[in-house]
């Protein structure tokens, strides 16, 4: 599960996140939808680290951290339970699909080289792209290359994956099989957060669903109530914005 | 990879065995003699050259040949260097004088010391074309042109001319390159005229067999005033070298010899002083006297001895140390008024290590030889006292026995003691007469008492400890001579010192040979022994004097033969294939710098570029100032400040706070290598910085997000991109570094440039000698670009095939 309570982050004097507070149970899926510069991405972005937050505490399943006493070793323990799929894929260039994969499992689990390539192959089996292990990034095409994220996130095992509009950068024809894959995964214990544009996708896949503008979760709730029947007028806007 | 790095490593190790054969003529040393370094150029034809037979020859080498003959306790070597070196050679101690043709300026009187008369006048002359006229004056010549080296003695006074002669002005054309370039550009007509001296456009004139003509000038007293000196190092203790030179020097004159070695080499007596001439510089040499005034500049000499050596190195019962070393050697400090030696107590297993590390000059604890200690260390020639090994036993046994008549008796010994190695390889080679070994972890003295108290049959030490223990304890005990007592350490305890130290044992042993011949040696042993055990056989001299001839290897050039087929003709195309084989033989050492400072340069580049990226605090700022500094000034400066700038800081340092660090031990090509690493260093750091910037930060932040640590984010995804980048640069780079190296001999680092230098020197084919090592270089540099490209192709993955055709254009299965 994941928790985030009070968590502000600003950069400069811009504050982009104000006291968000977040939980979602394990297993579950929670899509956040907002116009761009709402924030979404920095909040995905610092539930990984990549742009700490300022203020505020995070808890993944019994751990419980605090931002300002977190130390370097904490960070890099709550990211090896968190993965993130990036909107513009950010493979390894200069190595293949399987060595993407199996980066973490080498330098982070330690795993004999043997072992973690057979764990590799397994994941990108699943994705799909079992036939193509062994060819580089620049010879995949973006659909592709999205799948070896996946797959690459998958071979942490972490408790939360993050999807940053993971389909936002395809071509409108690849866009179904990765929104396949992603729904393929979920609910298989893993708490998901995805931040995307599909909103048919995420009225489908999703536990919950929440509303962020300004830095602010405006409102929060299953998928029925905040597409069908939001209660704020702000979220009506959004949702009647994007309908049209 | 492991294997190739191995490789890599031997290679490295047998160039840098390589580099030390640093060619330069060494003469057969006599043993006490004080070794004296002279700066020359090997470069100034007829005054000090190679010649045919590659061998130093000229006047001024001659004429040392003829000192050396007159004073019998000075052994000239020469160090040879650029001539632009020379002057802070003999600044920083490096050269004990110069010696090449140097005439006077008022600068130059300044700073240097120099010899009291000039051993030869040289007369600067105008050279022209014959059709210019004869006796040409400067100022029939005005409009006309005149090549000179900038900052020359010539060049100043044609500055000076033109100054003061604004209406007959000349016009100054400046060149850097050798004289003999000059004079042959009068010839074919580029320049009007040059100044050079008479002997130097002889020796032009005769090689390339050119058409010209000198003309004295007017005021050459003003060029360089006429005479050349020998310059030292403005110090007292130069001070008495030059003055027995100078009077070896006026003998030769007195008896005609200088006079004669001019004759043949300038074909005429140019060594003849006017009674102006000794008038002025008589004035001038009282005048430096009475400046130097008599501080006296002593020598710390530090000795590493254990303290607990009865009766040669102990503590006596007031607490000083005595013994029989120490009297000894105090001897020499009351003989030798240019050192202070000063004593070090550790244990004996530190004294090698503290003489290896510097702590001490030399060791003295009864210490014999043996294989290894002779190859690492320099031994005093002749041991200062004999000590024999004896068997001990009491007095109720037979006299004069062997081993053998004690089979089976009990042996008292140190384990691992060369005695203890002695009885076990007897036992081992004699079962049956094997003797009983009996382990005891303890002094000499304790042992030797033990068998007089029974308690062993007998044990082996050497004469002196047996007096001294039968002196101290009043008991009486037995010696008997052993056969073969070589075996177990040869007799003779000498003084040791490092090997580069040969001045210091020279001077020591000095003293030391003085003390055996007026019987002081003997007396210190009587005192100690109770007998003169430093009486030395013949046989041992022999011996010896035969280590000692061996462990001087005299280095010859071996440059090939270069024949004067190259006379009379303007350029000579064979002669660039003679020289070639030669150059080759310094090829290591250009290697060698290479590829040590760009070790250096990549590996501290590395770090100063990870430094900057990352902001680190303060060291962020000096790196920029590091940087900035490197890449801004010349390699030539860079290698200049720290050849010759870190002596003077060492010297300070030592002045200041006492320290003994003898900067002259430090290999030239040591100040190379930090030179030009420091400077790759610096290069290479904006490479890589650019390089590892160029890195796509989605990708650093995708390694981040999977759990990668800062380490490994950059060894497994920065690296691999920016090396690809960085690549090109670096390679530029290492051809640059390449290039560069061949100002190494301006540092004295004989290098295929420096040995290009010489050959041209010698039978002044400049030209054809720089086009030889220009090959050299040439090849080298395709080489390294070949290896580049080798390189970028096998880690740019972006040209590889793919396994199959169709991945790009199976859009389904995305």
């Amino acid at each position: 599960m994941l928790k985030l309570s009070n968590w502000f982050k600003s950069f400069g004097d811009h504050e982009v996140l104000k006291d968000i507070h977040l939980e979602v149970p394990t297993g579950d899926v929670l899509t956040i939808i907002g116009s761009s510069g709402s924030g979404k991405s920095t909040l995905l972005r610092s539930i990984n680290f990549l742009e700490p937050a300022d203020k505020g505490k995070i808890q993944i399943d019994d751990v419980t951290k605090d931002v300002q006493t977190m130390k370097q070793e904490d960070i890099l323990k709550l990211r090896r339970k968190t993965a993130m799929v990036f909107q513009n894929y950010a493979l390894f260039s200069k190595k293949t699909a399987l060595e993407n994969v199996m980066e973490s499992l080498l330098m982070v689990q330690n795993l004999p080289r043997a072992e973690a390539e057979e764990i590799a192959h397994h994941y990108l089996e699943q994705v799909g792209m079992g036939d193509r292990a062994d060819y580089h990034t620049i010879h995949l095409s973006g659909g592709q290359q999205q799948r070896v994220g996946i797959a690459r996130a998958l071979a942490i095992e972490p408790k939360v994956i993050l999807f940053d509009e993971p389909t936002s950068a395809l071509d409108p024809e690849l866009v179904s099989g990765i929104l396949e894959i992603i729904q393929s995964i979920a609910h298989n214990n893993t708490t998901m957060l995805l931040v995307t544009h599909e909103m048919n996708f995420a009225k489908e896949v999703s536990d919950q669903v929440c509303f962020l503008e300004n830095g602010v979760i405006v409102e929060k709730g299953d998928p029925n109530q905040i597409f069908n029947q939001p209660e704020s007028e702000r979220t009506k806007a959004f949702i009647q914005g994007i309908i049209r | 990879m492991k294997r190739k790095s191995i490789l890599f490593l031997a290679l490295l190790s047998l160039l840098l065995g390589l580099s030390r054969f640093q060619t330069r003529p060494v003469e057969a040393s006599n043993q006490e003699k004080e070794v004296v370094t002279i700066g020359i150029s090997a470069q100034s034809k007829s005054y000090n050259y190679y010649d045919e037979e590659n061998e130093l020859a000229g006047f001024e080498i001659d004429l040392f040949k003829a000192i050396e003959q007159e004073l019998d306790n000075y052994k000239f070597e020469y160090e040879i260097t650029e001539f632009a070196s020379l002057f802070a050679g003999v600044d920083s101690g490096k050269f004990d004088l110069i010696v090449n043709n140097i005439g006077e300026n008022s600068e130059r009187r300044e700073k240097y010391l120099f010899s009291k008369n000039p051993y030869v006048i040289t007369h600067n002359v105008l050279i022209t074309r014959p059709d210019t006229g004869e006796d040409v004056t400067l100022e029939e010549m005005a409009g006309q042109t005149i090549g000179l080296v900038a900052g020359s003695l010539q060049a100043i006074f044609m500055e000076k001319y033109n100054e003061e002669n604004l209406d007959q002005t000349i016009q100054l054309e400046y060149i850097d390159t050798d004289g003999a370039n000059i004079i042959r550009e009068v010839a074919s007509g580029r320049y009007d005229m040059t100044i050079y001296s008479t002997t130097y456009l002889q020796d032009v004139i005769e090689t390339f067999g050119l058409d010209l003509v000198g003309h004295p000038i007017e005021n050459e007293d003003e060029i360089q005033p006429p005479g050349a000196y020998f310059l030292y190092n403005k110090n007292p203790k130069s001070l008495e070298l030059r003055n027995a030179i100078d009077q070896a020097v006026e003998r030769l004159r007195e008896e005609g010899t200088l006079a004669e070695i001019s004759e043949q080499h300038f074909g005429q007596d140019d060594t003849e002083l006017t009674e102006e001439m000794i008038e002025k510089n008589e004035m001038i040499d009282q005048e430096v006297l009475s400046q130097m005034g008599e501080t006296e500049e002593v020598q710390k000499v530090v000795v590493g001895t254990s303290g607990q050596t009865k009766p040669l190195n102990y503590f006596d019962d007031n607490n000083n140390l005595v013994g029989l070393e120490i009297d000894i050697l105090e001897e020499m400090n009351r003989r030798l008024d240019t050192i202070d030696i000063t004593y070090e107590i550790t244990e004996f297993a530190s004294l090698f290590a503290g003489l290896d590390s510097g702590k001490f000059d030399l060791v003295a604890n009864n210490l014999g030889e043996n294989e290894e200690r002779r190859e690492k260390f320099l031994f005093s020639l002749y041991p200062y006292v004999i000590t024999h090994n004896v068997i001990i036993t009491n007095m109720d046994q037979e006299p004069d026995l062997q081993i053998k008549d004690l089979a089976g008796k009990s042996f008292g010994v140190v384990p691992a003691s060369p005695q203890s190695m002695f009885l076990e390889s007897w036992n081992e080679e004699n079962p049956d007469l094997a003797v009983d070994i009996q382990y005891i972890d303890s002094d000499p003295s304790t042992i030797i008492r033990d068998v007089h108290s029974g308690r062993f049959d007998a044990t082996i030490y050497n004469t002196t400890y047996l007096h001294d223990v039968q002196e101290t304890f009043g008991i009486e005990l037995l010696a008997h001579p052993i056969e073969d007592e070589d075996a177990i350490r040869p007799p003779g305890s000498y003084f040791i010192y490092r090997p580069e130290d040969e001045a210091l044992r020279d001077l020591m042993d000095s003293a030391l040979a003085d003390m055996r011949e007026d019987g002081t040696l003997a007396e210190i042993s009587h005192k100690y022994l109770g007998s003169d055990d430093t009486a030395l056989t013949q046989e041992m001299i022999d011996k010896n004097d035969a280590i000692e001839a061996e462990r001087l290897q005299v280095a010859q050039v071996t440059t090939e033969d270069t024949k004067k087929s190259s006379d009379g003709k303007i350029f000579a195309p064979k002669m660039i294939l003679k020289m070639l084989p030669t150059i080759l033989k310094k090829l290591p050492i250009t290697v060698l710098m290479t590829i040590v400072a760009a070790i250096i340069g990549v590996t501290l580049g590395f770090i100063i570029a990870v430094i900057k990226i990352n902001e680190v605090p303060i060291l962020t700022q000096i790196f920029n100032v590091f940087v900035s500094f490197m890449r801004g000034t010349p390699q030539l400066v860079q290698l200049f400040l720290a050849f010759y700038g870190f002596p003077l800081i060492v010297q300070w340092l030592n002045e200041r706070f006492g320290w003994t660090v003898d900067v002259n031990g430090i290999p030239a090509l040591l100040y190379v290598f930090v030179a030009f690493g420091l400077n790759e260093a610096a290069y290479n750091s904006e490479t890589f910085r650019a390089a590892i910037l160029s890195v796509d930060p989605k990708e650093i932040e995708a390694a981040k997000s999977i759990g990668l640590t800062d380490r490994q984010t950059m060894r497994r995804i920065i690296l691999p991109s920016a090396l690809i980048v960085a690549i090109p640069n670096l390679g530029n780079s290492l051809i640059s570094l390449l290039k560069g190296t061949s100002l190494a001999f301006t540092v004295t680092v004989i290098d295929i440039m420096g040995q290009a230098r010489i050959l041209a020197g010698a039978n002044l084919r400049f030209f054809e000698a720089y086009i030889a090592v220009a090959l050299f270089y040439w090849v080298f540099c395709i080489l390294i670009e070949q290896g580049v490209r080798y390189l970028e192709r096998k880690l740019n993955i972006a040209d590889r095939p793919l396994q199959t055709q169709d991945s790009l254009t199976d859009v389904e299965h995305s």
